[in-house]
């Protein structure tokens, strides 16, 4: 005879025979699929300047480049001339010093060393002592982006033509401060005081130029470590002013190569206010401060705090009349410091008022429905729409849909004060991962009686509202040596997950007869997965007999 | 967390995170699979367009997921694709196939395991399809009653009568054949 024990061994031992060469091949054509996938995607993928700005690697080399031509705005004192060549480098710094705008044209060629990504990029740059500085970056003949430094305002803005979008984010005194110390005086200060080697004279679109080249980094006011450096400077003879700044920076160990050509100088040129007008439309509240993304935390001017999990964003108010922020993503959990004004966050959901709280907010996926869930920590929360409105404190959770009021199944007058309870139940143990205390919820005692057949599936099924007629006699069938409801329940505990979700309760919906519900719920544990609980009136109680 | 990682260097379109996870799972997939499926060639088929689609979810596949759990999932989904469309090509089936014991049976044990194995199989063959996935994801595939209902999409109750019916119903084959 062999024991139930047995055979679950000799199943657990049961191994098939693997023939190594079919298991060989069979790698070899994933590796290859792999290989294959790798490459499509990468010719599939053509340069997006928004993306190459969020993400890329070559994102550093931009930023590192920034750099670079930030340095071609402003002066600095230079001493006596340079022995040894025809072009005096003092006057050189003389001549640029008394520049208050100019215009030029800048070529990027960014190759990381396995040479997988190339990024070409162009920008004019405008430059103004009075207006501050703009960037416009193009691809083929269009602009894709363009920067605007507004020491007036206080602001970096940077626009999207092509989206209409623009986000606005504070320059403080220190960035200004850097960027004000930065410029051609810079560089033509780090030319002339580094070791240099002279290049002689040529001729660049019919001007009479001569250069240097400078290979120590120091030339560089890069963020990022570099191997090696040639700088060149070119200088018109005749008016002393720079006319081509080539650049060729190879990163730390040879990880990337960027090669920056700067030209088409015009120095002095007219450059009134428009210039430096961002063209955002007329609508100025619609400027945003700034679009935040987690995980990080933010602290408001008022000591509020919102802490952001990874994947989620919020949109700070751009007036600082209004406190609080929009909620457009993800996961975020706000502490709320006492004020004059309400602190309201919008959302597609509706608003949340709080007034001295702390709670969470989550938007979340779920069965193609996207859903606001808020749990509040202590205090209180107003949860309003156009359907309707909800006041909820401590310990208290209700969830929105679009377009529905929000909903806190304790809140619904049409639920019995039993079957809430019983809900609230379900939802205590399984977010404290108590298996006793789930189980609690089911009458055992009904699901003993069936294994015993004292009692009848077909006379009521809404007991165990979870099987079919097929599974009641499976269960007859397999349970029927059980001898105690206690064995049951370990039978069944044995088997529940020690997962926690975090839970949320949608709808709970009423039979006519108001002796069974069930509701809609949403289990949370990185995504989101949705279940329908059951619940019967019988033996003189509210009993779950679904999970 | 060795998965965790593993998913991560794939996404990024690693090779050897592709052949740690294939030398990891797909043994333990194929035998799954060839539990459910009665037959080792196509179980080695069905597996192979797991991970071909593995592959092809570089990138997008969720570290969050559970790896094993997500495999498991799409093998057994694969098999009920191939059992609704009911193949008509002839199987080659495990009774062809020598069963390999694993290395903790002693070689004189190993001689009746193999006939063992051969009676276990043939008896699986005779359970219903819900029961006897109930019966190798769980003891097999060490997946939780939990995790199975929800692949069946059944409560846990339900999943649990399949699997105590199925071991019953093989308990009772392999005995009566012991008493033949």
């Amino acid at each position: 005879m062999r024991s139930a024990e047995k055979i679950k061994r000799l199943i657990n031992n049961a191994k098939i025979k693997i023939d190594p060469e079919v298991k060989t091949v069979a790698l070899t054509v994933l590796t290859n699929e792999l290989e294959k996938i790798k490459k499509t995607k990468s010719a599939e993928t053509q340069p997006n300047i928004w993306r190459l700005i969020m993400k890329s690697k070559i994102t550093k080399l931009t930023a590192a480049a920034v750099i670079i031509i930030a340095v071609m705005i402003g002066i600095n004192q230079l001493g006596g001339s340079i022995d040894g060549t025809s072009v005096a480098w003092a006057d050189v710094a003389e001549k640029v010093e008394k520049i208050r705008t100019f215009i030029c044209q800048r070529k990027d060629l960014q190759t990381t060393a396995d040479k997988e990504q190339t990024v070409e990029t162009k920008s004019v740059i405008y430059s103004s002592e009075e207006y501050g500085s703009r960037i416009d970056s193009y691809k083929d003949e269009n602009i894709q982006l363009s920067t605007y430094t507004l020491p007036a305002e206080k602001a970096i803005i940077t626009v999207i033509p092509s989206t209409q979008k623009h986000f606005r984010r504070p320059l403080t005194e220190d960035m200004l401060k850097e960027m004000e110390q930065k410029g051609p005086r810079e560089i033509v200060r780090r030319f002339s005081s580094l070791e240099y080697k002279e290049l002689g004279s040529k001729i660049i679109n019919g001007v009479v130029v001569e250069g240097i080249e400078v290979n120590d980094p120091k030339v560089l006011s890069a963020n990022f470590p570099v191997e090696r450096v040639i700088a060149r400077l070119w200088v018109n003879v005749e008016t002393k002013l720079p006319v081509l700044l080539e650049t060729e920076v190879v990163g730390q160990e040879e990880t990337f190569q960027l090669k920056t050509i700067i030209d088409e100088f015009q120095w002095n040129v007219a450059l009134d206010a428009e210039v430096f007008k961002p063209d955002i439309g007329i609508d100025e509240s619609s400027l945003v401060a700034e679009l935040l993304n987690g995980p990080r935390v933010h602290i408001f001017a008022d000591g509020s705090q919102v802490q952001l999990a990874e994947d989620a964003k919020i949109r700070l108010y751009d007036s600082t009349d209004r406190r609080g922020f929009e909620h457009l993503a993800g996961e975020v959990e706000i502490v709320v410091n006492k004020g004059d004004r309400e602190f309201i966050i919008t959302s597609a959901f509706g608003t949340i008022k709080a007034l001295g709280t702390a709670f969470k907010m989550d938007i979340f996926r779920v069965d193609s429905t996207n859903l606001l869930a808020v749990n509040v920590e202590e205090g209180v929360v107003e949860v309003s729409n156009a359907k309707g409105s909800k006041i909820i404190r401590e310990n208290q959770r209700l969830t929105v849909e679009q377009d529905k009021a929000p909903y806190d199944f304790r809140q619904d007058e049409n639920l019995p004060l039993g079957l809430v309870e019983r809900i609230q139940a379900m939802l205590d143990a399984m977010e404290a991962g108590d298996k006793h205390a789930w189980l609690a919820n089911f009458n055992i005692k009904a699901f003993y009686d069936l294994a015993k057949g004292k009692v009848e599936y077909e006379q009521h099924p809404d007991w165990f509202s979870g099987m079919s007629p097929d599974d009641a006699n499976r269960f007859r069938q397999a349970l029927a040596n059980v001898n105690s409801p206690e064995e049951i329940k370990e039978i069944m505990i044995a088997d529940i997950s020690d997962n926690i979700y975090k839970l949320y309760v949608r709808s709970v919906t009423l039979d006519k007869d108001g002796k069974h519900a069930t509701a809609i719920c949403v289990k949370k544990q990185g995504q989101a997965i949705g279940f329908t609980p059951q619940w019967t009136f019988f033996d003189g109680d509210w009993w779950q007999t679904d999970d | 967390m060795e998965d965790k990682l593993l998913i991560w260097k794939l996404n990024r379109g690693s090779k050897a995170a592709l052949c740690r996870i294939y030398e990891k799972y797909r043994d333990d997939l194929v035998r799954i699979t060839a539990g459910l499926l009665n037959d080792v060639s196509t179980a080695e088929d069905v597996v192979q367009d797991v991970f071909l689609m593995l592959v092809h979810s570089a990138g997008r596949y969720e570290i969050k997921k559970n790896l094993k759990g997500y495999l498991t999932a799409c093998a057994v989904n694969k098999v009920r694709n191939l059992n609704r469309g009911k193949c008509t090509q002839e199987p080659v089936s495990l009774d062809d196939v020598k069963p390999e014991v694993s290395d903790c049976k002693a070689p004189d044990q190993c001689i009746e395991c193999d006939e063992e194995f051969q009676q276990l199989y043939k008896a699986m063959a005779q359970l219903p399809y819900e029961q006897k996935e109930a019966v190798i994801l769980h003891i097999q595939g060490k997946m939780k009653f939990k995790e199975i209902a929800k692949l069946q999409a059944v409560s846990i109750k339900t999943t649990l009568s399949r699997y105590n019916y199925g071991l019953n119903k093989l308990r009772s084959i392999l005995n009566s054949e012991v008493e033949k």
